[in-house]
């Protein structure tokens, strides 16, 4: 796939040769190091609403790479508070960048300026709809701590993603992703907070054995990586649910026996209390290196839409 | 009387010149006419009429007029079993059979309130897969739906 000049909407737009490509151009710009690349290019940012992780990843990407930054880094500083449409919005930033970055609250959104402008367009999240970065940088994350995920021909790679899977955008995003490649997947959840069905649908259309679990304990002992997500306080209508629910659903330190080897725990961050700090110092931490991996893939997307594929 | 495909005389009189869709399941009848008619349109409705195929089924006639491919086929997403009969000089001079269409542009509202096409002015449009059962997802926020959730604009 050739992806200059073009947009990064949706995980769902790419195929598993893209991906794989994309990995590898990530893992490629790893190594390439800070050259100024895009030396005169221009990255919009625009954000509206706030995303700290995101947005200063983008940037450090950017600036890394030798290019500048214009932008705004909430919705409340910009013209949409005087009422100008996203697509005017879109329209006039498109003739001072070069690339434009967007993240929105609604749903659709990035969808949407990608079509209002000939630029590239890259989704920093749209509301609980898609983020696909984040979903590279997850697939980078876990393509660099177990590399037989890309070969078929070795034992499955073994994922338990656990805590919010009714709602976690990142899980739906990562699961469809990760279903091109020889993986098995356990869900861990509380009965409140399943998989929705249209996503085990995928699974079985494309021939993945998965499982559905409700505790912790039954799995992690037979998995190479442990995908934790945050369960929020709101998705519960009873305080006192949510209370008990959360404990169940806590990493400590003592879990970690017995593990496989080179087990690792990823999350996407920020965690509340879903994996408790002593697990930090331990060779399972994994979240935040995986964090960091947002740099080279968001350098690696940069460069492609911008100038194409970096060779060897 | 029309050449309709249930020769058996409707409780309903036919048309001259316009279109009658058949076999739809009655309980979609009235959607049906919500899609494809107008407000000026003079329109019969016939519900839980008797067919060899469906058992009960709806009838819906408008006169004086004529649909787009496009058009029809939005009511396969409520009644895939219907047969659009276009009728000119009180005869069928055509059949069609609806096909559900791949994508709608414009005519429904997105379930989803935090979907873009809900607070801007924009088009919405809807991709449908072909699987069965279909469903239909947003081009714009990627929600799937069922037909009963949609919403005429």
């Amino acid at each position: 796939m050739k992806l200059k000049y073009k947009s990064i909407i949706s995980i769902n737009d790419f195929s598993k040769d893209d991906i794989v490509y994309i990995l590898k151009q990530a893992y490629r710009m790893e190594r390439h190091g800070n050259e100024p690349i895009l030396q005169g290019k221009i990255m919009a940012s625009l954000f509206f609403e706030p995303s700290t992780r995101t947005r200063l990843s983008f940037e450090t990407a950017m600036l890394r790479l030798g290019g500048t930054i214009i932008g705004f880094a909430e919705g409340d500083s910009t013209s949409t508070k005087k009422g100008e449409s996203l697509y005017d919005t879109i329209k006039m930033v498109s003739r001072y960048a070069d690339v434009i970055v967007i993240r929105h609250p609604l749903e659709g959104a990035a969808r949407l300026a990608s079509e209002s402008s000939s630029l590239p367009v890259i989704n920093a999240g749209d509301g609980t709809n898609q983020h696909p970065t984040q979903t590279f940088l997850d697939l980078y994350s876990i393509f660099k701590t177990h590399p037989h995920l890309v070969k078929q021909k070795n034992r499955p790679l073994d994922i338990a993603f656990m805590g919010d899977l009714k709602y976690g955008r990142t899980v739906h995003s990562l699961l469809t992703a990760l279903s091109f490649f020889n993986c098995r997947m356990w869900f861990v959840s509380h009965p409140t907070l399943t998989i929705p069905d249209s996503y085990l649908q995928i699974l079985t259309k494309r021939n993945i054995e998965f499982y559905q679990v409700e505790a912790m304990e039954d799995v992690i002992r037979k998995v190479d990586v442990l995908y934790a997500t945050r369960i929020q306080a709101e998705r519960f209508p009873d305080p006192i649910e949510y209370e008990q629910v959360k404990d169940l659903y806590r990493l400590r330190r003592e879990n970690l026996l017995n593990t496989r080897e080179g087990f690792k725990i990823m999350h996407p961050l920020p965690r509340v209390t879903e994996i408790e700090a002593e697990i930090d110092k331990t060779e399972a931490a994994y979240y935040f290196e995986q964090a960091a991996n947002g740099i080279p893939v968001r350098k690696a997307l940069l460069y492609l839409v911008l100038k194409g594929g970096l060779r060897d | 009387m029309t050449d309709s495909v249930d020769k058996p005389t409707y409780e309903v009189q036919g048309i001259e010149y316009g279109t009658v869709i058949d076999h739809i399941p009655s309980a979609y009848t009235l959607k049906v006419v919500e899609l494809l008619s107008g407000l000026e349109d003079k329109v019969l409705i016939g519900i839980n009429f008797d067919s060899k195929r469906m058992g009960r089924k709806g009838v819906v006639k408008i006169a004086n007029r004529i649909f787009t491919e496009d058009e029809v086929n939005m009511i396969a997403l409520f009644a895939p079993q219907a047969t659009i009969n276009v009728i000119e000089d009180g005869k069928v001079v055509q059949k069609i059979q609806v096909k559900i269409p791949k994508s709608m542009h414009g005519s429904f509202r997105c379930p989803n309130p935090q979907c873009i096409t809900n607070h801007q002015d924009v088009v919405t449009h809807f991709l449908i897969d072909q699987d069965q059962p279909f469903f239909i997802r947003c081009y714009y926020c990627e929600r799937q739906f069922v037909s009963d959730e949609l919403k005429l604009i």
